[in-house]
């Protein structure tokens, strides 16, 4: 966030902010697509070396996600959760809390959210999807809340804390699948949720309301971090702790609330996967999404704008990934080093490039 | 700047954690053999294995004559269950040549199979085949969206107008590797490592324990969970531990045997093997011998079925007599006596003048579980949730 930050004053001035948003955007557009050019590139050659056509591997990978509705459709359902823990790990970051546990804080917002499906299966829809969401954002302030209490406290760091909580969770969620939820016909999963415990989805793909839900955080986060009175002082605290105490800022109280947002955050995306995508609560069922959110929220810096992009690309790589195996024959461990060159591209961030390319336009200061 | 390269650090780290993670094989579960209930009982038409179908006459000049999609739960080269399904699926290719198959290894559980599915049905494929027992909901729902498209999962229990189930019969197989293990213990402590405490798992563990009690009756065996169907360190330090308590019997019921039986290969322990055939190569020395899934031929014959028009929704269970399980060769150690039989076991098995499951069965308690006179059916073997007497360790 500190570059970018630093650089819409300087863009805002004597410009419209309309116009301001739109240069940014597509500064971000332009900047994102030639990472991911460059990691096709890289890619490609892998795919040479393999005796695969690179050009026919990313036309599969193309038509098969952002070619069809049925393919778009699949990119957003796997886009959601990555929004939503991105999002778990950009608030709290804003305070300089490194919130590695939303993995942790996702298995436990789906045990709870899973405790209300079963136990409250008469409920209308109604009733019981809003019971499950505030279960789950429970779940995952719960455990969001011991590693930012003891960091408020000036006990043990957060970082340390939340990556450690993180193989507790979902050993808590096995011990319930195999204790308390088990019926012998299913193996490590519970019974099927009822279809009111299902969030409800659209147009009969498998996009469901957690997308919305994901879109207006995201929306919700950027305007509280640059409107609101708490926004600033998130960033006043963000900037310098020290300072903000000496002003009066209860920076204990921010720490700790703020860390249990980001949990209920991810909790929320825990609850999502249960009642939306599963529909019911299967052993170690994230597959590091919680890592991926985390990975996303840090590759774009915690802006709003950054999540989405990254998360959409990272999303088609995942889906297109899964139809080169199915039409190029290729190991399904290759989409992982597609994915990598990605990430460690983005990291790496080509900003010389970049910064060389708009100083034609003269438009950007050196950061 | 100091946090933007604290960040940097931190996401550096946790790619790498993230590609290293992901590169190792995904821990899935096994399919576990059903309850046979809400089944009309067809009178299972064992399918011909050792006839090859005569390849279709005339290779389409247009195309393949049938696409089938085959998706499994983890990498097809574990020399496990998902490489037993995986060379199950390519024996259609050997014996129909006119028909392409489109594989998917590593698909992952539930919800997140569909897309797989719908990307090889977008493929052309007609007959899906899913091995994973947890791909059984996903794909009885897309056949329910797809009526043209013929699904075939392997362990599961659903049937529907285009949804049929096949499987192997592994609790006969395993009091079989009972007997042998039974006759070759020097210490009496057999061990047996599995993945979780499941209704499938503690049958195929009771019936190992009372195979082996059939030829000695002070046999034990002692269990060590790792709960988890691919966890190879979890494996290895259970397969060591059971044999620092005297065990000289190893088996397992996890996805992949390679880490069990080359680990107690490697403490000089006997090893049984299960899921794959392929699990022999792990242990040259202290092999006795393996069963593992050999659905070739069922699988073939369902394809043809499919490709002539004839394939009905058939709850299909086949075993070792069918040729839909088979039992590995014995390892070099194991004497000739017992080696006769162990054969005539497994002729009396498949003739049925032996049952395993026949009552009286008493529990670890005592409790008679089975009564004089009666059979445990394939329904109780699911919902199994205690051990026979002689198991050491906690069915929970």
């Amino acid at each position: 966030m500190s570059r970018t930050n630093a650089i819409i004053p300087s863009l805002t001035q004597g410009k419209p902010r309309l116009a301001a948003f739109g240069q940014r955007f597509l500064n971000g557009v332009i900047r994102y697509t030639l990472m991911i050019l460059l990691a096709l590139l890289l890619f490609g050659a892998i795919l040479l070396i393999s005796g695969r056509n690179p050009l026919h591997s990313y036309r599969d990978m193309l038509t098969s996600t952002l070619g069809s509705a049925y393919g778009f459709s699949e990119v957003l359902v796997a886009m959601t959760p990555m929004l939503i823990t991105a999002l778990a790990v950009a608030l709290p970051s804003r305070l300089i809390l490194i919130n590695v546990g939303v993995e942790g804080q996702l298995y436990m917002g789906a045990c709870f959210a899973t405790w209300g499906a079963l136990t409250f299966r008469d409920w209308p829809a109604w009733c019981l999807l809003p019971l499950m969401v505030l279960l789950g954002m429970a779940g995952g302030a719960l455990w969001a809340f011991m590693p930012g209490y003891l960091r408020a406290r000036g006990i043990v760091n957060e970082t340390i804390t939340t990556l450690l909580l993180n193989s507790v969770a979902p050993k808590v969620v096995s011990f319930f699948i195999f204790g308390f939820w088990h019926s012998p016909m299913d193996t490590d999963k519970t019974a099927s949720f009822v279809p009111a415990a299902r969030l409800p989805t659209f147009f009969g793909t498998r996009v469901d309301l957690s997308l919305a839900i994901a879109l207006v955080l995201l929306a919700l986060f950027w305007w509280v971090m640059k409107s609101t009175r708490w926004g600033l002082e998130m960033r006043a605290i963000g900037g310098n702790p020290q300072a903000a105490r000496r002003n009066g800022l209860p920076v204990s109280t921010y720490l700790v609330v703020v860390m249990c947002i980001g949990g209920a955050i991810a909790g929320l995306a825990g609850m999502a996967q249960v009642s939306g995508y599963y529909g019911l609560l299967l052993n170690n069922f994230s597959r590091g999404t919680g890592y991926m959110g985390f990975l996303i929220s840090w590759l774009s810096f915690g802006d709003p704008l950054g999540i989405l992009l990254t998360s959409f690309v990272v999303a088609v790589i995942f889906t297109g990934g899964n139809l080169l195996q199915l039409t190029q024959g290729l190991p399904f461990a290759v989409i992982n080093i597609l994915l990598a060159f990605t990430l460690f591209v983005v990291l790496a961030r080509p900003t010389q490039a970049v910064i060389a390319l708009k100083g034609a336009y003269g438009s950007e200061p050196k950061p | 700047m100091n946090k933007k390269l604290f960040g940097s650090l931190v996401a550096i780290v946790v790619t790498t954690a993230m590609v290293l993670t992901a590169c190792a094989p995904a821990a899935t579960p096994t399919p576990l053999p059903p309850t046979a209930t809400p089944v009309p009982p067809t009178a299972t038409p064992v399918p011909p294995t050792a006839t090859p179908v005569p390849p279709t006459e005339t290779p389409a000049p247009t195309g393949p004559c049938l696409i089938i999609g085959a998706l499994h739960g983890g990498p097809i080269s574990d020399a496990g269950y998902n490489q037993a399904m995986h060379e199950a699926v390519m024996a259609i290719k050997q014996n129909i040549p006119c028909v392409q198959i489109i594989e998917a290894e590593n698909v992952p559980d539930e919800a997140g199979a569909k897309t797989t599915m719908e990307n090889m049905i977008a493929q052309g494929a007609k007959m899906i085949i899913a091995t994973a027992f947890n791909h059984q909901n996903p794909a009885y729902e897309l056949s329910q969206s797809h009526p043209d498209v013929i699904f075939e999962h392997a362990g599961g229990w659903m049937m529907g107008p285009n949804f049929a189930n096949f499987f192997g019969k592994p609790p006969d197989a395993w009091y079989l590797m009972g007997v042998a293990a039974g006759k070759m213990t020097q210490t009496n402590k057999m061990g047996f490592v599995a993945a979780f405490p499941l209704g499938w798992t503690l049958t195929f563990i009771n019936a190992f324990e009372l195979g082996a009690q059939s030829v000695n009756p002070n046999a034990q065996t002692i269990v060590a969970f790792t709960f988890a169907w691919g966890d190879s360190a979890k494996e290895a330090d259970a397969t060591n531990s059971l044999v620092n308590q005297g065990c000289d019997v190893i088996t397992m019921h996890v996805d992949s045997p390679a880490t069990v039986i080359s680990t107690a290969e490697s403490r000089g322990a006997y090893s049984i093997g299960f899921q794959s055939l392929a699990a022999q190569q792990f242990a040259p020395e202290y092999w006795i011998s393996g069963t593992g899934y050999t659905l070739g031929g069922t699988l073939t014959w369902l394809a043809s079925t499919v490709l002539d028009g004839t394939w009905k929704p058939i709850f299909l269970r086949c075993g070792m007599a069918e040729g839909c399980m088979a039992m590995a060769p014995f390892g070099p150690k194991v004497p000739k006596e017992v080696q006769d039989y162990v054969t005539q076991v497994k002729a009396d098995l498949e003739a049925g003048k032996i049952v395993t499951f026949k009552g009286p069965i008493v529990d670890q308690e005592g409790n008679v579980r089975v009564a004089e006179g009666e059979v445990l059916t394939d329904d109780q073997m699911s919902a199994v949730d205690w051990f026979v007497k002689g198991v050491i360790g906690s069915p929970k």
